[in-house]
């Protein structure tokens, strides 16, 4: 999953010669925290966050004269030029990395010396419900196999051959050294047979169990 | 989409709307009976409270057989059993698990236990009903698909329950002259639907293998739900069950999960459009009721309560206690997924907190409850290990909140259940006895229900309607503690 699968576009942006009251209603009207600010060619030129803008104007009981004033100044006297970027083509994982080190809660996405994107902790957060969320009916196997070429698609081979879907597949360490467990959202909601034939293939299915696992070991009807 | 004109023209008068009165004094309604059935209730009879003046001493009769006139003969019953020969054959192959044919074991129990009263029988009319519900819910171009995947499918298999094939497997009229040659090419559906076409409608695949004449029984459910539906609406405090539907994981446009239509949707979507009333469903399958919810996610007139394992693994993989509805029905979707072997007190005690807050909140008109048995500790499926002590409690539960809160107006469909012999027969026995006031509190199995079935079945018969007690699952205090953060959570969303 890259950046450019995950990011908001178009990006509401500022210029640099924008006031500092202009910028503070573009975060509101957009409900936005962060706020690009570009040059006369649309290259980035800093970040404003609503922190900064809170900062710059401090909340007063009475509009006096100063605070006009701090209002009406341009929006690059409080910019932040030194700004993390990341690229549309860049793995989601690398960006939640660098959000991560740096600390921070966006990254405006640049490509050819332009803004295309921005990406937000919220976007992070539904690309991981994305790639580990349901989004179609299935039932989920988790299966350790042993850490060595071609195991996954002798294991896939079998959903192959049980004429069962899979709607989304991934693969993760095992606490057990020499193994690797795979989980599996299948589109069946009767796993039972294929089951029996993984691990008639030699492989452990965690989960789910089969009836006869049970403490009772309770049959079904047929 | 528009509400129906059509199914509103028919002859009932629409129920007012929703009010904010409390539930005691909005139970006496004295809407005159709908065309389809039989004489009104003697005046007066209609207005009891909670659950009426005791029902009279019940005397068993013989079962007649055909058993199912097309309508009920007087209204002394407070309730309907709604069934129909033919849906034995909403069955797919021998090997697949959902087979209609445990309808049969059903009503055999119920029938040697004496508790079903000639005018208490109700048959679906299909050829009383056009597709208009059906297309309310269903996309026209999906139900074209069934069509032609009933007539172009497989011919039928041998059957599981040995002796029940003969009068019944193969389907009359579409799919007759087609069987044969089908024979030769299995898995062809004729044109405009590629085998490819119709995997995109879900058909044809594991779950949902296509058999002939699926389209027709398929909508015979369909016309189950909505006679119930309908009845419940003329027949103010009465209660209807129909064991054949419940079909809750069928989408608009998608077979899934061994449902082909959603019954229990098209009978809501019927209910809001020609009566316009706020619609509690109540969903205790194992399984998340996804088809259900995700037709009403946006609908603030339904409120969908589903308690099932945990979607960690189990199929459908939805059902999370975040999944709350969308826009003005926000807050209306209420889950509880539990963990699995959360056993009966467990199971029976947050159901109970859950429903009760539900209906405080949200004070339906009327309840449709789908009563799937395949959390049962015997059913091959699944993993909550229920026993029938928690199937004769959860209809006394929602039958006395329905009674209570909706004016009795409470429509009780099947669902899930796969352990055919021991577990479908008892539990739907209970659901049964407790809606037509008649609430068992255990009885042995009659011997001529077991002469009957147990050379039939893999595994022996439970000897009782009630489980003794099963040994107690280790881990006990970890799946607690993870249900109390599943139940705070939901509790506070209907606050
Ligand atoms: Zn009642
Ligand atoms: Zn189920």
């Amino acid at each position: 999953m890259l950046v450019a699968d995950i990011m908001h576009t178009p990006v509401i942006t500022a210029s640099r010669t924008a006031t500092i009251r202009e910028a503070l209603e573009l975060l509101h009207r957009h409900r936005i925290r962060h706020l690009p600010i570009v040059d006369g060619e649309g290259r980035l030129f800093g970040i404003v966050t609503d922190r900064d803008l809170r900062e710059a104007v401090p909340s007063r009981l009475a509009v006096d004269e100063a605070l006009l004033a701090r209002l009406a100044e341009p929006v690059e006297t409080i910019v932040r030029r030194e700004v993390i970027t990341t690229h549309p083509g860049e793995f989601v994982e690398e960006a939640a990395q660098l959000m991560r080190q740096h600390k921070i809660g966006c990254l405006p996405v640049i490509a050819d010396d332009a803004i295309v994107g921005i990406v937000t902790h919220s976007d992070l957060l539904s690309a991981l419900i994305t790639l580990l969320g349901v989004d179609a009916p299935s039932t989920r196997l988790e299966v350790e196999v042993p850490d060595r070429v071609g195991m996954i698609a002798d294991l896939t081979a079998i959903f192959k051959q049980q004429g069962i879907n899979i709607v989304s597949l991934f693969v993760y360490q095992s606490p057990e050294p020499g193994r690797r467990r795979a989980a599996i959202r299948a589109r069946t909601m009767d796993p039972r047979r294929l089951i029996a034939a993984i691990r008639a293939a030699g492989f452990v299915v965690r989960w789910p169990k089969l009836p006869d696992d049970r403490p009772e070991g309770g049959k079904g009807p047929a | 989409m528009r509400p129906s004109e059509d199914a509103g023209a028919r002859e009932t008068r629409p129920l007012r709307p929703p009010s904010p009165e409390p539930p005691s004094s909005r139970s006496g309604r004295t809407d005159p009976p709908g065309p389809n059935v039989g004489a009104p209730e003697p005046g007066g009879k209609a207005a009891p409270g909670p659950d009426g003046p005791p029902p009279a001493p019940f005397s068993p009769k013989p079962w007649p057989r055909p058993i199912w006139p097309a309508r009920p003969v007087g209204s002394g019953g407070r309730a309907v059993l709604i069934h129909h020969p033919d849906l034995i054959r909403y069955r797919f192959h021998d090997e697949h698990p959902f087979d209609q044919r445990r309808l049969l074991l059903v009503l055999d129990l119920l029938e040697a236990l004496g508790l079903v009263a000639p005018e208490e029988r109700l048959a679906p009319d299909p050829s009383a009903w056009d597709e208009e519900p059906l297309l309310r819910v269903h996309g026209a171009r999906y139900v074209e698909a069934v069509k032609a995947a009933g007539r172009g499918g497989r011919a039928g298999t041998p059957p599981l329950i040995p002796g029940t094939a003969g009068e019944g497997t193969e389907m009359a009229g579409a799919g007759d002259a087609a069987v044969d040659e089908v024979e030769a090419e299995p898995h062809t559906a004729p044109a405009p639907f590629s085998a490819d076409d119709l995997l995109d409608y879900g058909l044809g695949t594991e779950d949902v293998p296509i058999f002939p004449g699926m389209h027709e029984v398929a909508f015979l459910t369909v016309v189950g739900a909505l006679t119930g539906a309908r009845y419940i609406m003329d027949h103010p405090g009465h209660h209807a069950v129909f064991l054949g539907g419940g079909l809750h994981h069928a989408f608009p446009h998608k077979a899934s999960g061994f449902c082909i239509y959603n019954d229990a949707a098209v009978a809501i979507r019927y209910l809001l459009d020609r009566y316009d009333v706020r619609v509690l469903y109540i969903d205790t399958d194992a399984h998340h009721g996804d088809g259900v919810q995700a037709i009403f996610y946006r609908e603030p007139r339904v409120m969908t309560v589903s308690i099932h394992e945990t979607g960690r693994y189990l199929f459908p993989g939805t059902g999370h206690v975040t999944e709350r509805g969308e826009g003005p029905a926000f807050g209306t979707k209420v889950n509880v997924p539990l963990e699995p072997f959360t056993e009966d007190d467990d199971y029976l005690a947050i159901l109970e907190r859950v429903l009760v807050a539900a209906f405080e909140r949200f004070r339906p008109d009327v309840v449709v409850s789908q009563h799937g048995v395949d959390a049962h500790r015997y059913d091959p499926l699944t993993h909550l290990a229920l026993s029938t002590r928690a199937y004769r409690a959860i209809p006394r539960l929602i039958h006395t909140l329905a009674d209570t809160y909706a004016g009795g107006r409470w429509l009780a469909l099947g669902g899930g259940g796969y352990d055919l012999f021991r577990v479908v027969p008892r539990a739907w026995t209970f659901l049964w006895a407790e809606a037509a006031h008649r609430p068992l509190v255990d009885a042995e199995v009659p011997a001529v229900f077991l002469d009957r079935w147990q050379k039939k079945a893999p595994v022996p018969l439970p000897r009782r309607l009630l489980d003794p007690p099963f040994p107690p699952i280790p881990r006990r205090k970890a799946i607690r503690e993870k249900n109390a953060v599943v139940l705070k959570r939901v509790l506070e969303f209907l606050r």
